[in-house]
């Protein structure tokens, strides 16, 4: 009986595993779990499937003519480091990167970023992050100073108005979309905003179908009328808050009239949501990659925030402004500074005194640019710029857009290193594979989306060879000459809590008790901090920036004349890698993966389950229809969980020029029986 | 009958000595089935444990027949280690009965089946969320066990034996039984008098069952008002992971070269996938189509068990489990009008 933490989204579920004969022989769930209290969704209670898989990798692999042969791990760390030896010699530091993984503990994360920076001598360090919640930590750090969900998700008990905001949460998040559900059944007035009809839309008091990319139409719509009617909290903006007339003022374009032009929800429907949302005592302001994934990304972030401080829900207990991230531990992967720009704790890399303290840490002098983003190391590597390129646990090859550009820039890498559970799309074009332990496995600590850092624990042996990737990146430290001194699990740990003030007074010893500890803990008597900003903001007054509609970067045109958006399912998880290997998680599948409303099908003469192509600027694929009215006419919508089908081979990569995200839930194309 | 508890601690060791003895025991903050050797005193007040015991009867996923690189097939023949369960609860007890029925000459079930040795423990009250008295499960034991106990608050202890191997495990430890004077009979009326009295008044538990097995059979209850539950299934497969009852299963093939392995592995009938149909033809597309199935396998008579009894043990899993709301005493509440 192993208590740990579930390896799937970022809601940080309890989880026990049954262990038999050296085995996981079972999962339950950890009925006294302060969140989960007793619950799965269905990818957890399936979490054992996966483990035992025999396509696990148990051997490290080496392309040799061709082909990947398994090798001892001397010469396949013998490989790597000398390839990111010569990369370095002819390139500069620059010319490496490292891509660390969201799936992966705090300790693995903390690991790659230090093994770029203090071994490498590069900045170019970053993570899935990128394509799901940067646009949030660069958003709400200009406007609270935190770029972390600031309620805890206990307080949609203690809220009077939830609010939903481009994130399936039922689907996604199943354990926090089904207490959304129970609140709204006590009698919670329930706000979804969103293209889609997902499964809280259709429960929802108010449901704000916009059009795709409208998002700051609408909030800006919602602010109007709220000053309008002088909904606002007067006191608290005075009090907490900052360049409100500058906000005021900005807004005089935006009535609901306009609004209602721009989103296609009637005015009505924009000044109910409004009413429902400032009237109520206290708001909970959820949302997720809907919001994010735009070229107008970081400015959504910043209309959402400015939409709580007008309304005093930044703070406070059932308020707050709380983006859902997507991964067990992409919250961690961040915080560990897994990002091209900030050490741990998001200490800036360009600010000169948190880089003294990391070199006398670590002895060794460290690069003072900010690196290259993950999308952006793509590009140098196509660009030859970027030699040699290790990636933990991630398949960009998959998730990440722009078509079959990803695997041609990752073709053209002198050496590309993959660590993984199993040989995904973009191992199989890897030179040098490491196997890797899964959560199951090994020792550590995932962060979940409400900053609560909890104990993952091993309960059976990796499978043959694999390592965990702290111990793979130690073991190629030693190789390129520069040792990191990571020794184990609770080690490591001590060491970044070390240097990351908002992590400083936890401990794996301090951790044990179920539910752990939410960040900020700067000190070992620190009782943790679930709610943010109580006493006033982070970096002191909320600021309100005033943002403006951006529209999307493609928009439909005659020759393509539909917009595609992407969502993910219940029953299956980023690339799939995992949840594939579970047999009714991937039985469950359905039969065809293009959503079409109705009109747009007929006109096409597609059923459900035809085979269908969708074209864009960028590539095609062909898939089978579902018709469905969970899409409104004129938009299609992928899941990108199958390789097979994967939207990323039409998506859009324009760039939020802020955070650097690109528009992943957006893009023009045709679709045609085939 | 014993006169005192410390007779049961001997059988648990006794038993250990040629079986793994599992009971329930507090770990980090709730109970869970633990391998301890009967080691320690006998946890009497430890609640029944979310996660049953139906994993060591029919396992989350079993082997059942293999193949090599010829082609030649052969059946997997489980060699099950001999385990006790010390400390069922009567639901827990019932369930087996119906995994008895269900299962029947299945040579794998049996084969774990005849090499776990059963201990029952009458609960002297309601459970939180337990409604066993109300679909006839407990809170007092019937067959299947090897031995029952139910504690007396004196300190004594009744002990019932249901099997020959029972009776041989208490001759074994050496545990002289006094038999059960006129007196203790009538205590033992009155203490199974005072747990059924210690269950909450919940008259819609009672109409909704009613409503469950009113003619026409499976048909007495408007489709709207399973249609109504259907979006609150979100298909986690929770409740039929937890149910005691719940039996079906899935068949995988994993090939490994040229030889493989074909496992039986849990199945879940609220999955989309369960019944849907090669052609995409499904019988019951709608999730309120599958929730109705569901709860009429459990609350229906025309699904009762040999001894007569329903589905549903009472044990109350699926309402921890359920993230929707819609467990067992969740469903009855709709069905009888509390929600």
């Amino acid at each position: 009986m192993t208590t740990t933490t579930c390896p799937f989204c970022a809601v940080g579920c309890g989880l026990v595993l049954d262990v038999a004969g050296g085995r996981v022989a079972g999962v339950a769930p950890e009925r006294a779990h302060p969140v989960s209290r007793g619950q799965l969704c269905a990818k957890g209670w399936n979490a054992a499937q996966f483990l035992a898989s025999p396509e696990r990798l148990t051997r490290p692999l080496l392309r040799r003519n061709g082909r990947l042969e398994p090798v001892p791990w001397d010469v396949a760390l013998a490989t790597a480091a000398a390839a990111l030896a010569t990369a370095r010699r002819e390139g500069g530091s620059d010319a490496v990167g490292v891509v660390a993984s969201a799936r992966a503990t705090n300790e693995d994360a903390f690991a790659a970023m230090k093994f770029a920076r203090a071994v490498l001598g590069t900045n170019n360090v970053d993570h899935c992050a990128r394509v799901c919640h940067a646009p949030s930590v660069a958003g709400l750090r200009r406007t609270l100073g935190s770029g972390a969900m600031t309620n805890p998700i206990a307080d949609v008990d203690e809220t009077d108005c939830l609010l939903v905001v481009g994130a399936d949460v039922t689907e996604n998040h199943a354990i926090l979309g089904a207490r959304i559900l129970a609140a709204h059944e006590r009698g919670v007035p329930l706000l979804v905003v969103d293209p889609r009809r997902t499964r809280l839309a259709r429960a929802a008091d108010v449901h704000a179908q916009i059009r795709l990319g409208t998002d700051i139409a609408f909030v800006n719509g919602m602010l109007h009328a709220i000053f309008a009617h002088g909904w606002e909290d007067g006191a608290y903006l005075d009090a907490r808050c900052e360049n409100v007339d500058a906000l005021r003022s900005s807004l005089a374009r935006w009535t609901p009239d306009e609004a209602a032009r721009v989103t296609g929800v009637p005015a009505a429907t924009i000044v109910d949501a409004a009413r429902l949302y400032a009237a109520s005592r206290r708001g909970w302001l959820a949302y997720g990659l809907g919001v994010t994934q735009h070229v107008s990304g970081t400015e959504t972030v910043i209309a959402l925030s400015n939409l709580a401080l007008v309304t005093g829900n930044v703070g406070v207990v059932g308020g707050g402004v709380n983006p859902l991230r997507g991964q067990n531990n992409v919250q961690g992967a961040c915080d560990m500074g897994a990002l091209p720009d900030v050490y741990p704790g998001y200490q800036p890399v360009d600010d000169p005194a948190v880089r003294r303290r990391f070199e006398s840490a670590w002895g060794v002098a460290l690069p003072s640019a900010p690196g290259l983003t993950s999308l952006a190391m793509q590009h140098a590597a196509y660009d030859g710029r970027l030699k040699t390129l290790l990636v933990i646990g991630e398949d960009p090859v998959v998730t990440d857009p722009g078509g079959r550009f990803v695997a041609r820039a990752l073709g053209r890498l002198d050496c590309l290193i993959v660590a993984e559970l199993f040989l995904t799309e973009t191992a199989k074009i890897a030179d040098v594979v490491f196997p890797a332990a899964s959560f199951a496995e090994k020792d550590g600590t995932f962060t979940s989306t409400e900053r609560r850092v909890q104990r993952v624990r091993r309960a059976v042996a990796p499978p043959g060879e694999a390592w965990s990737d702290w111990e793979m990146l130690e073991a190629l430290a030693m190789r390129c000459g520069r040792p990191m001194g990571l020794r184990d699990p609770a080690g490591v740990f001590a060491e970044m809590a070390a240097l990351t003030p908002i992590y400083g007074g936890m401990s794996h010893a301090r951790l044990e008790a179920s539910g752990g500890l939410c960040w900020p803990c700067p000190t070992a008597t620190h009782p943790g901090t679930p709610r943010l900003h109580e006493a006033g903001c982070v970096r002191g007054r909320g600021r309100l920036i005033p943002v403006d509609q951006t529209p999307p970067a493609e928009l439909p045109d005659a020759e393509y004349p539909l917009q595609l958006t992407t969502f993910r399912l219940h029953h299956q998880y980023g690339s799939g890698s995992m949840t594939r290997r579970a047999p009714l998680l991937e039985r469950e599948n359905p039969r065809g993966l293009v959503w079409i409303h109705a009109s747009d099908a007929a006109r096409r003469r597609i059923t459900t389950g035809a085979p269908v192509r969708v074209r864009s600027r960028r590539g095609e694929v062909t898939t089978r229809a579902v018709v469905s009215d969970d899409v409104p006419p004129g938009v299609v919508a992928m899941p990108y969980h199958f390789a097979e089908a994967s939207p990323n081979l039409v998506t859009n990569d324009a760039l939020d020029p802020i955070a650097r995200m690109p528009e992943l839930k957006v893009c023009a194309v045709a679709v045609e029986a085939c | 009958m014993l006169e005192s508890r410390a007779p049961v601690d001997r059988i648990r060791r006794v038993l250990a000595l040629d079986r793994r003895v599992i009971e329930p025991r507090p770990v980090d903050g709730a109970p869970a089935w633990v391998a301890t050797g009967g080691e320690g005193a006998f946890a009497w007040s430890t609640p029944a444990p979310l996660a049953g015991v139906k994993g060591w009867l029919v396992p989350l996923r079993e082997a059942v027949l293999a193949w090599d690189d010829r082609g030649t097939m052969r059946p997997v023949v489980p060699h099950p280690e001999r385990i006790a369960l010390v400390g069922l609860r009567a639901c827990d007890l019932a369930a087996i009965a119906h995994l008895d029925a269900h299962f029947g000459a299945d040579p794998w079930y049996r084969a774990r089946r005849a090499a776990a040795f059963l201990v029952g423990l009458d609960c002297p009250q309601a459970c939180a969320g337990g409604f066993c008295l109300e679909v006839d499960a407990g809170p007092f034991a019937r067959a299947p066990f090897d031995l029952n106990l139910t504690a007396l608050p004196d300190g004594r202890v009744v002990v019932a034996w249901g099997t020959a191997a029972g009776v041989a495990a208490l001759h074994g430890a050496g545990v002289a039984t006094a038999p059960v004077d006129h007196a203790t009979a009538l205590l033992l009326a009155e203490l199974a008098a005072r747990a059924a009295a210690s269950f909450p008044v919940r008259s819609y538990v009672t109409r909704g069952l009613a409503r469950m097995n009113a003619a026409p059979a499976g048909r007495a209850i408007a489709d709207e008002e399973w249609q109504a539950l259907g979006p609150r299934c979100l298909a986690c497969t929770g409740c039929t992971s937890l149910c005691p009852t719940c039996t079906c299963f899935t068949v995988v093939d994993q090939p490994v070269g040229a030889g493989g392995t074909r496992a039986r592995v849990w199945d879940s009938c609220l999955l989309e996938g369960f019944q849907r149909e090669a052609s995409g033809h499904h019988p019951a597309p709608h999730p309120g189509d599958r929730v109705r199935r569901f709860w009429y396998h459990k609350l229906s008579r025309d699904f009762a068990g040999p001894t007569g009894r329903l589905g549903c043990v009472g044990c109350g899993r699926c309402d921890v489990a359920c993230p929707g709301t819609i467990g067992a005493l969740g469903v009855l509440a709709a069905l009888g009008g509390e929600r």
